[in-house]
Formats: structure tokens, C-alpha cells, sequence
């Protein structure tokens, strides 16, 4: 890829600020239809996990070969699917703060969880309240307003822009996801009138597995209980021992047998996810009408993937995640599994504002997926952009990853939120848009060859055959970077 | 299985912290068994409740609630008519689920919502307000909560396994169900030591989880991944 072609293609994507929006906005199809527009949040799913994907994903270790979803086999198969999709940052809060402002987290000011979108920065709902008459909801895991997930009716923990189908208890998919489905499903079935709706269902699954390690608190508890259940559990991932250094270390030394169970049980969570995601599709389906219905995650979970739990680094297990969608009376083609274009979760914005025939709000950093999913042709980015925890950036384009981080001003970043990088001469500071040499790097940046090596096994940063690789996407990162509008945290407790 | 002999196990701690139960139980007879809805990764932090209330001929009334912000909890509420199986198999039932404060208040938001069921032939038809829909499911099969009352049956003929499609919660169907007795065990309790039939539930969508029942037929505890249930007040009121 040359500077050239990034720079045409990045036009309309990844960099353009106020441009993007309009003109993707005008070049999509306008009708006075205003559909319903019906939004599917999950926590923590890997892309790999829908089974009618082993067509895709042959290898026996990918989790396709060991779910069973019947409903997410249907979505797939009745609508458009993205086997190149990603988070924009793959931490809750962040990911979330993207796909709800159509921004990067650095300029929601979500760049870790537990805090809350820059108010400045327009979500959905408040987006659509000022540009539509949508009738608005949001039922379950939202995580992008401070330290707690579920949004209540009222009060300083109300998502700005939604009315809340209220949902409990905090934290657990086992505890709240068939709340969600049964209420969104009342909802999406009994919602009439001549103002159509955008409503959103937060799972908290298969997040659950999260509490299967990780720290905790007085009183928890860790869940792992494995034993010997006497069924077949899952192949280990061939990169279960990968062996290049790297600093995102968090590695977890689980026995063969303890991975095993974890990954059985994060396979269980998938399929109680599926069953729920079930009741949601069929509530679409007999209303018979155009609604569109869109599915996707925060970010994935490691699986023992390079030996990891969870997601917050750059490997594909934490950075993709599965995005479908359906509307098959709205032109969107059925059984389309798109691999080639690089969407993400930042898209989001920009594709339900085109839907909706409102333009998008300034400064989008994604783009329409509507000409994607109606099968037309359209300049696409050659490239798409991932933060990673405060400091760390993901480049990723059709054949490469590439990854590296700027160095942090302390070692807890929660305390200096809004200063996270540090200069050349010591000093704390925000992100510097266009003056990045300014800011201090940390060693170990990474690249892998994502057709040759799928499982990220082969660190290529310091092979001097990869110099000129790493070169172009330094400026494919510049490129983004140079267009960054800093935002700051408004936390609401 | 989490190890019952462990003093640090929370199944262990769950045991030391119950009051079992002492009356004889007849589990065709009027009952109900209300249980805390409990998190095992903070046991403490109740989540809400979930009561069976059986009567003759086979009646099922299980109602369900979890807590949400500002007072609100998510109510199910189902009412199955059963078959006299080791399944209780549910042959037709209605059930309701909608966000409120109180039981009784009418729905928040458009979240109410009915639905209703039966098994024909194998056969399901499940309606929803004007929809309707029909899916095949052949061979044995019951509902989630269900469980709580099948197991008891279990232990009490010293059923050794069965295989069985499941319905998660009263609509979604979970193939390749099996549950398996895993042995008996004395356990310690605070009203002294009792005797527990250990039965390993695992399957699609099914997080590997343990039903611990008396001698009577009556499951006392359940626990599979976050979820743990624990009797606290049979013969008592619905939720």
C-alpha cells in the first residue's frame, strides 16, 4: 500500500473529519422510510464464535467447531456479516464510547472503563432526540457513563438521550440477560405508532467468564470451578504457548485441563447469549416490517489465545468482533459473509444516522456501512484504527497489524486521565494531534503478517525485510492521529 | 464439582450457613420452595428470588424476579401444567415477563409481554400476541425452572442419568441435556449434618452445574457458574 492510495481511500475514512460524514451521508440511497432500528450489544464475544462460520474459520481450534447457535447461524445467514470487523478500543467503556458517538475513545475521553463520555461529544440518543423523532430505548449493559453498567430511569446514571427499560442486577449475564431479551422483545413486539424506534440491548454475556480470573474485592469470589465433567472439551489454541516478547503481557498459566473448561464454559455463555440474541430476531421477524437489526461486541476475550484471558491488548481474539446485519426488507442482501472489507465498531454511528435519513453528527470517524450492505460499490479505507488501554495504537490493514504504544505519564493512568502521554523532556500531557514525535515511545512494536499467520505467532517488527511495511503504516497511523480531537472524561457516579 | 469435604469450597460455606428443612416432603402435594438468587462470585449480594409452588395434578407456578435500578425488578412468571415424569414435563403453560415494581403494577415501558405453549406430538407451538411459531422437539425435554422440582424426583428414585432437550427459560430450546448422579454425601449444616445427592447438569447453554438435594427430593442448593440458588423458606410465600 502507498502513502497515495491510504491518503485517497482515508478521504473517506479513517482521517477525514467533517468530510466524511456529509459525503457519505449523500451518497446513500434517501427515502422518507424511517426504519426501526434495533441494536444487539454483547460483552466480550470473539468473532469466531457463531458455528455456521466453520466454513470460514477451518481450523478446529477456532470456536465456531464448538458452539451451538442456531440464532446466530439464522442472523448470519438472512443478513450481511464481517469477518474483518474490530473494536475501536477493546476495553468495555471505550469500545462502547465509539460505537455510540461514531468518535475514537481518545476523543470521547473514554479511554479506560469506568468513566464517562466527554459531554461535548453527542451520543445516539441524544443525537437522534435533537435530529429525529425516533422513540428511543436502552435496556441492559451501557458502561460508557462512569463506574456502573445498567442506566437507570432517572437520575445522574440515565443515559442522556434514552429512555431506560430499567435492568438488573449490575454485572451479570447470568442474572440479566434474559431480563434484557424479554423486555427488549416486549418492546421491539409491542411498539406501535407513527414514530419508529431505536432501541438497544446491552448483554452482559459471555462477560461473565471474566470472573472466571482477574482480581478481587472483599467478599468475591472466583468462579473456576473446574472438573471432570465427562464431556468433550475444546481443542487448545496452536498459539496457546506463543514465545516472542512483547509488552502487553498478562499471560495466565492455566494447566491444558483448566483451559479446556475455560473455553467450554465461555462456549456455554456464547450459546445462552444465542438463545436470548433468538428471542430479539423473531420479535423483528413477526413485526414483519423494515427494521434493521444490527449485532456486534465490545471486544473479544483471549481463550487462551497467547495464553490469555480477557481482552485490553492487540491480538484478533481482544480486537475482533462479529458484526451482522439484518433488515432484508431494506435492501440489506442475505447470506453475505463479507472478508474483505475492514469495518468497525465506529461505523456504528454513521450507518444508523444513514438509515435513519439524519446526517450523522461532525467529526465522524466511521463510515456507512449501508452501501456495504446493499451490495454497492464504494471507495472503501485500506486501513482501520484500534487504541489499545491508554496509549497503545493498532493499525490494521487488509494483510498487516501492526501495533506500538507511547509511553505513559504514570504508572496508574485513572490519575492522570487527562494527561495520560509523556514528552521527550518528562512532562505529563494530553494527546498532541500532529505533534506525536513530541510524545515518548515504549519499545516493542509489533507486526504480523494476518494472512500468513492468522494466529499471531511471528513478531515480524524487527526483521529488517519488514522495515519498509512498518514505515507505511507509521503513516497510516499519522494519518489518523493527525485528525484526533482530544476529548476529556465526564464521569457520572 | 466443588469439593464438599474443602472447608474453604462456597458450597462448603453454603451448607455451614443452611437451615435445612426437616418436615417430610411429599413432592406431588401442595408445596413451595422459595429460593435467594445469589451470585457465587459475591454470595452475599442477593440478586432476587425464585419460588416453585406445586399443587396436585401436576399445577407448577414459578415466579422469578431480579432487582433493578430505581426499585424496578424483572418479573417471570410461568404457570405449566405437567406430566407425572422424573421431568416434571411441562405439556402446556403460559407465561408472562414484564418490568415493574411490584407484582402486581402493570408493565414499564411496553416491557410486558405473554406468551404460551404447548407440545403436541412433538411438536412446540409457541404463541406471542398473533405470532405463532412451530418447532420440532422430539424425545424428552422440560423447562429450565422446571429442573428444581424434576431433580427432587430424581433423587428420589435414584436415578442414575438422563438426557433430555431443555427449554432456557420457557421458549428457547438447548439441545443435548444431561444430567447424572454424581454420588451422596454428608454435608454439615447448621442444623446439623445431613445427607445430599449430588446430580451434575451439563449441555448446550448450560454452564456445568451441580443440583445438592436431601433425602426427601428437595434440591436445597444449586450452583452452576455465577448462579446460586438456595432454599430459604419452603412452604413459603411467592416472590
Amino acid at each position: 500500500m502507498t502513502r497515495r492510495s491510504f491518503i485517497k481511500s482515508t478521504g473517506a475514512a479513517a482521517g477525514a473529519a467533517a468530510i466524511l460524514p456529509v459525503k457519505s451521508f449523500a451518497g446513500s440511497q434517501q427515502t422518507d422510510r424511517r426504519p426501526n432500528i434495533l441494536i444487539v450489544v454483547c460483552d466480550q464475544m470473539n468473532l469466531d464464535a457463531i458455528a455456521v462460520y466453520k466454513t470460514h474459520f477451518e481450523h478446529r481450534s477456532w470456536l465456531c467447531h464448538w458452539v451451538d447457535t442456531p440464532n446466530l447461524d439464522e442472523l448470519v445467514h438472512s443478513g450481511v456479516s464481517f469477518t474483518e470487523s474490530h473494536s475501536t478500543n477493546p476495553v468495555c467503556c471505550p469500545a462502547r464510547s465509539s460505537m455510540f458517538t461514531g468518535r475514537f475513545s481518545l476523543e470521547t475521553g473514554v479511554v479506560i472503563n469506568n468513566i464517562g463520555i466527554d459531554q461535548a461529544v453527542p451520543n445516539m440518543g441524544q443525537w437522534f432526540a435533537n435530529h429525529s423523532d425516533y422513540d428511543r430505548v436502552y435496556c441492559g449493559k451501557w458502561h460508557a457513563g462512569g463506574p456502573w453498567n445498567n442506566p437507570s430511569v432517572s437520575g445522574p446514571r440515565k443515559i442522556p438521550g434514552f429512555d431506560t427499560l430499567p435492568n438488573g442486577p449490575d454485572n451479570w449475564g447470568r442474572h440479566m440477560d434474559y431480563g434484557v431479551s424479554s423486555s427488549v422483545e416486549a418492546y421491539v413486539r409491542n411498539h406501535r405508532g407513527e414514530k419508529p424506534f431505536l432501541a438497544v440491548a446491552g448483554f452482559m454475556d459471555p462477560h461473565d467468564i471474566c470472573f472466571w480470573t482477574g482480581d478481587l474485592m472483599k467478599g468475591q469470589r472466583r468462579i473456576t470451578d473446574f472438573f471432570n465433567i465427562g464431556e468433550t472439551l475444546p481443542d487448545l489454541p496452536p498459539n496457546l504457548n506463543y514465545t516472542f516478547d512483547e509488552i502487553w503481557k498478562s499471560p495466565v498459566n492455566y494447566s491444558d485441563m483448566e483451559w479446556q473448561n475455560y473455553i467450554y464454559d465461555y462456549c456455554r455463555m456464547i450459546e445462552r447469549l444465542d438463545r436470548n440474541v433468538g428471542r430479539l430476531l423473531r420479535a423483528v421477524q413477526d413485526r414483519g416490517d423494515d427494521t434493521l437489526l444490527l449485532f456486534t461486541s465490545d471486544h473479544g476475550d483471549g481463550v487462551g489465545r497467547h495464553s490469555r484471558v480477557s481482552k485490553w491488548h492487540p491480538y484478533d481474539e481482544s480486537v475482533k468482533v462479529p458484526f451482522v446485519a439484518y433488515g432484508p426488507k431494506l435492501g440489506i442482501r442475505q447470506n453475505v459473509i463479507d472478508t474483505t472489507h475492514l469495518v468497525s465498531g465506529v461505523d456504528i454511528m454513521a450507518t444508523v444516522c444513514d438509515y435513519a435519513g439524519i446526517a450523522p453528527p461532525p467529526h465522524q470517524r466511521g463510515l456507512s456501512l449501508r452501501p456495504l450492505l446493499e451490495g454497492r460499490s464504494v471507495p472503501w479505507r485500506e486501513a482501520v484504527f484500534c487504541e489499545l488501554q491508554e496509549v497503545g495504537r493498532v493499525i490494521r490493514s487488509e494483510r498487516y497489524k501492526f501495533v506500538m504504544s507511547y509511553k505513559k505519564s504514570a504508572p496508574d493512568a485513572r490519575k492522570q486521565l487527562n494527561e495520560s502521554y509523556l514528552t521527550l523532556d518528562g512532562k505529563a500531557s494530553m494527546f498532541l494531534p500532529g505533534e506525536e514525535s513530541r510524545l515518548q515511545r515504549v519499545s516493542g512494536t509489533m507486526l504480523f503478517d494476518m494472512k500468513a499467520d492468522p494466529w499471531e505467532t511471528r513478531n515480524l517488527a524487527m526483521d529488517s525485510n519488514y522495515q519498509g511495511i512498518i514505515a507505511e503504516h507509521e503513516v497510516l497511523l499519522a494519518q489518523v492521529e493527525k485528525n484526533i480531537i482530544p476529548g476529556r472524561e465526564y464521569t457520572r457516579k | 464439582m466443588q469439593d464438599l469435604r474443602a472447608p474453604d469450597s462456597l458450597a462448603t460455606q453454603v451448607f455451614a450457613a443452611l437451615d435445612p428443612p426437616r418436615q417430610p416432603f411429599d413432592p406431588d402435594g401442595n408445596w413451595s420452595h422459595r429460593y435467594h438468587d445469589l451470585s457465587t462470585f459475591n454470595p452475599k449480594s442477593k440478586m432476587g428470588a425464585l419460588t416453585l409452588r406445586h399443587q396436585p395434578g401436576r399445577q407448577l407456578r414459578i415466579v422469578n424476579y431480579r432487582l433493578c435500578p430505581n426499585g424496578y425488578r424483572t418479573y417471570t412468571t410461568a404457570d405449566l401444567r405437567c406430566r407425572q415424569d422424573l421431568l416434571s414435563t411441562p405439556e402446556n403453560w403460559r407465561m408472562e415477563s414484564k418490568v415493574s415494581k411490584h407484582a402486581q403494577d402493570n408493565a414499564y415501558l411496553n416491557s410486558g409481554l405473554v406468551k404460551k405453549a404447548r407440545v403436541n406430538e412433538g411438536v412446540l407451538t409457541i404463541q406471542t400476541g398473533a405470532s405463532q411459531r412451530n418447532v420440532e422437539l422430539p424425545g424428552e425435554y422440560t423447562c429450565k425452572w422446571c429442573l428444581l422440582d424434576a431433580v427432587g424426583r430424581m433423587a428420589r428414585q435414584a436415578t442414575k442419568a438422563i438426557s433430555f432437550t431443555l427449554l432456557d427459560e420457557y421458549d428457547e430450546i438447548c439441545p443435548d441435556q444431561h444430567i447424572m448422579a454424581r454420588g451422596a454425601l454428608e454435608v454439615d449444616t447448621r442444623g446439623g449434618t445431613i445427607q445430599v445427592s449430588c446430580y451434575q447438569h451439563t449441555g448446550i447453554g448450560t454452564m456445568p452445574g451441580v443440583f445438592y438435594v436431601d433425602t426427601e427430593g428437595r434440591v436445597l442448593v444449586y450452583m452452576a457458574g455465577m448462579q446460586l440458588l438456595v432454599l430459604a423458606d419452603p412452604n413459603g410465600k411467592d416472590a
